[in-house]
């Protein structure tokens, strides 16, 4: 059995966790690091995805940024998309190797474990068809997905609404998805849910079905590697 | 010997891959295992890697281009194989970036009106016969029974792409379908005015963010909320007496209300006793907020906005007026906020100052209900008395979304709306 390292980074800035991911994206390659998943909030930021449409932030960016929500272009698929304190975001960083390299499988699989996780939290979830990411039966998007795949590696991931400010997304049409309505755990069960507990569950569940050992790290293990390195 | 790429198989699951962005040009060398190309399917982004050694001769998908699974999207081979002597770099599909640094989509890249003249004439003297279309274009070209080697390609190295499959079944449509004599002219640029005909020339006019929005949700209103009208006319005598008053008292500081701050306000108190006029149908059920937030639509600089009076039915007619003009003016200036757009739970549209009597609006939704007000008019009415007097009318149209608003209940709402109108010192209390 392999292990999957989980390391919970608490809140870190947008373009600090992209660096991150890098460096670890560059470490898992060269297999210096086993399959890893970071966990972690950002302050309120906004990213799009490689096709996203100016017409996904109506206001304009300028707006958006008065707001104090950053606003950032990535490498990942998928539309746009909000951060913010409150969510959970999950990036492994793994191999598709033993996947035999299939992303739809990989997507299933991350998919898969949000939704465990969530029934677990009491509130049942399922994937919708023709849509990625995790909705509630209502159906409110509670999870979005996105993730990109170089040489074999992933990056980027989840982000699950777990006691988030929900109204950033009605600034948006988030995912490009038109009247795309929006849940979180909170609001789904009526109480303050913690982040860090659906952090355990979801990673308990990744490493599971990724045939892992889960594998707690503290962060400055992984400074010292990417000092190393 | 070139090797075709083909759109790579990520998944079992795949069927179809669109093309993110190239990272090598025409021209450039590539290594097995090198990224040569970002592939998005079903919100993954993959990085895919040469399985091919040489130089990349040919680029046959472009940016935004989505293929199935097994078309060829490039060409790889020897140096010598790339044709022509002139640098074909120039040629290939440009790695454009917009005003913000992210790649442009092959629709806009399309149009690639800078492809040099000579190029075209190229390939024309194509010695091997066979024609040169991308996947895509050769799709649709037999969809649309479009003959490929009647087309010159307006696409790197006179390739046929969309554009040009597109110019042709367009211009075929126009011309008569009889005659089946090859269509040759070039394809017209994207925002040139369609070929003239019973209507003359038609400028084609893109819609700004905000037209989308309203196109949007306009159609979607009447293509899946089943409205009824409910008209009235409300005598406005008594209000017209009170704003004259408040006319005289009112100055710079804080302006007397308008007629339309009357009518949000008369909607205000109303919707505070008829909740189901200020609900939402949504997702089979009602939707019962707990604010009153009345939306006065606002004609803007070539569109239309809704602006929200919070509250409306817990402020003093005073603060509702100069909260409208404080709206008006920021619609005005585009300064308004999202939060101000929306968050309505009903609407008010008012064409009163441009003589309209009577018109039914179409639903905002997923509001219950609007009214549309009409002009105030000095009638010839008969009293209790059965005299006939001159008296000031206003013609309003409640337009109801039948599946959480009834027939009783718009008019119960309507009738308790006019009464306040008629009666407007009630709304001071």
């Amino acid at each position: 059995v392999t292990d999957l390292w989980h390391c919970a980074l608490g809140q870190v800035p947008y373009g600090k966790a992209l660096a991150v991911q890098r460096e670890l994206h560059a470490a898992r390659r060269d297999d210096r690091i086993p399959d890893l998943l970071l966990t972690l909030e950002h302050p309120p930021t906004y990213t799009r995805g490689r096709r996203s449409a100016a017409a996904e932030l109506p206001m304009g960016v300028e707006w958006y940024r008065a707001q104090g929500i950053e606003v950032w272009d990535t490498d990942r698929g998928g539309r746009v998309t909000y951060h913010g304190p409150g969510q959970l975001v999950g990036y492994p960083i793994v191999s598709l190797r033993p996947l035999r390299d299939d992303v739809h499988r990989y997507v299933r699989l991350l998919e898969q474990a949000v939704i465990d996780a969530l029934e677990r939290a009491g509130v049942p979830a399922t994937t919708r068809s023709g849509l990625t990411g995790v909705w509630t039966p209502e159906p409110r998007k509670i999870a979005s997905i996105g993730i990109h795949v170089s040489r074999g590696v992933t990056t980027h991931g989840f982000a699950v609404n777990v006691s988030n400010d929900l109204q950033p997304f009605e600034w948006i049409v988030p995912c490009g998805i038109e009247h795309c309505r929006v849940t979180s755990l909170t609001r789904e069960l009526g109480a303050l849910q913690p982040v860090g507990e659906l952090a355990r569950t979801v990673s308990h569940g990744l490493a599971r079905s990724l045939g892992h050992e889960l594998v707690e790290v503290a962060p400055d293990r992984l400074g010292l590697l990417a000092a190393a390195a | 010997m070139a090797t075709d790429v083909t759109m790579p198989r990520l998944s079992d699951s795949m069927e179809e891959g669109t093309i993110l962005r190239w990272l090598k040009s025409v021209g450039d060398e590539v290594h097995r295992g090198e990224e040569l190309v970002e592939i998005e399917t079903d919100k993954a982004n993959m990085t895919y890697e040469s399985i091919d050694e040489g130089v990349l001769l040919e680029v046959l998908a472009g940016e935004g281009d989505t293929l199935p699974i097994g078309d060829v999207i490039a060409r790889i081979g020897a140096p010598e194989e790339m044709n022509g002597s002139g640098p074909a770099r120039d040629e290939a599909p440009k790695r454009e970036e917009t005003a913000d640094g992210r790649p442009q989509t092959a629709e806009q890249g399309d149009g690639r009106q800078e492809t040099p003249e000579p190029a075209r004439q190229a390939v024309e003297a194509k010695p091997d016969g066979r024609v040169k279309a991308s996947p895509v274009a050769r799709r649709m070209a037999r969809e649309l029974n479009v003959a490929l080697d009647s087309l010159q390609g307006s696409g790197p190295g006179g390739r046929i792409v969309k554009a040009d499959i597109e110019a042709a079944a367009g211009q075929a449509s126009e011309t008569a379908r009889a005659a089946r004599s090859p269509v040759s002219g070039l394809p017209s640029p994207v925002s040139a005015p369609a070929p003239e005909g019973a209507k003359g020339e038609v400028e084609v006019v893109e819609l700004s963010r905000l037209q989308q929005t309203v196109a949007r949700r306009m159609a979607e209103s009447k293509a899946t909320v089943p409205h009824f009208y409910l008209e009235t006319e409300i005598d406005m005598t008594e209000a017209v007496a009170v704003r004259e008053q408040l006319k005289g008292i009112a100055g710079e500081e804080r302006p007397a209300p308008t007629y339309n701050d009357m009518v949000v306000k008369a909607c205000a108190l109303a919707l505070r006793e008829f909740p189901r006029a200020n609900g939402s149908f949504r997702d089979g059920h009602f939707e019962l907020p707990s604010r009153v937030n009345v939306g006065v639509a606002v004609a803007a600089r070539d569109a239309l906005v809704v602006a929200t009076i919070f509250d409306a039915d817990r402020r003093s007619l005073g603060e509702i007026a100069a909260a409208s003009r404080e709206l008006a003016q920021k619609v005005r200036d585009e300064t308004i906020t999202p939060p101000e757009l929306s968050g309505g739970t009903f609407t008010v549209s008012n064409l009163g100052m441009y003589g309209v009597t009577n018109f039914s609006a179409v639903i905002n939704p997923p509001q219950a209900a609007l009214l549309s007000v009409g002009s105030l008019e000095r009638k010839a009415v008969v009293d209790e008395a059965g005299r006939v007097v001159a008296r000031h009318r206003m013609g309003v149209t409640l337009a109801c979304d039948h599946r959480i608003l009834y027939g009783a209940d718009g008019a119960q709402f309507l009738a308790r709306v006019r009464q306040l109108l008629e009666q407007p010192l009630s709304m001071a209390l």
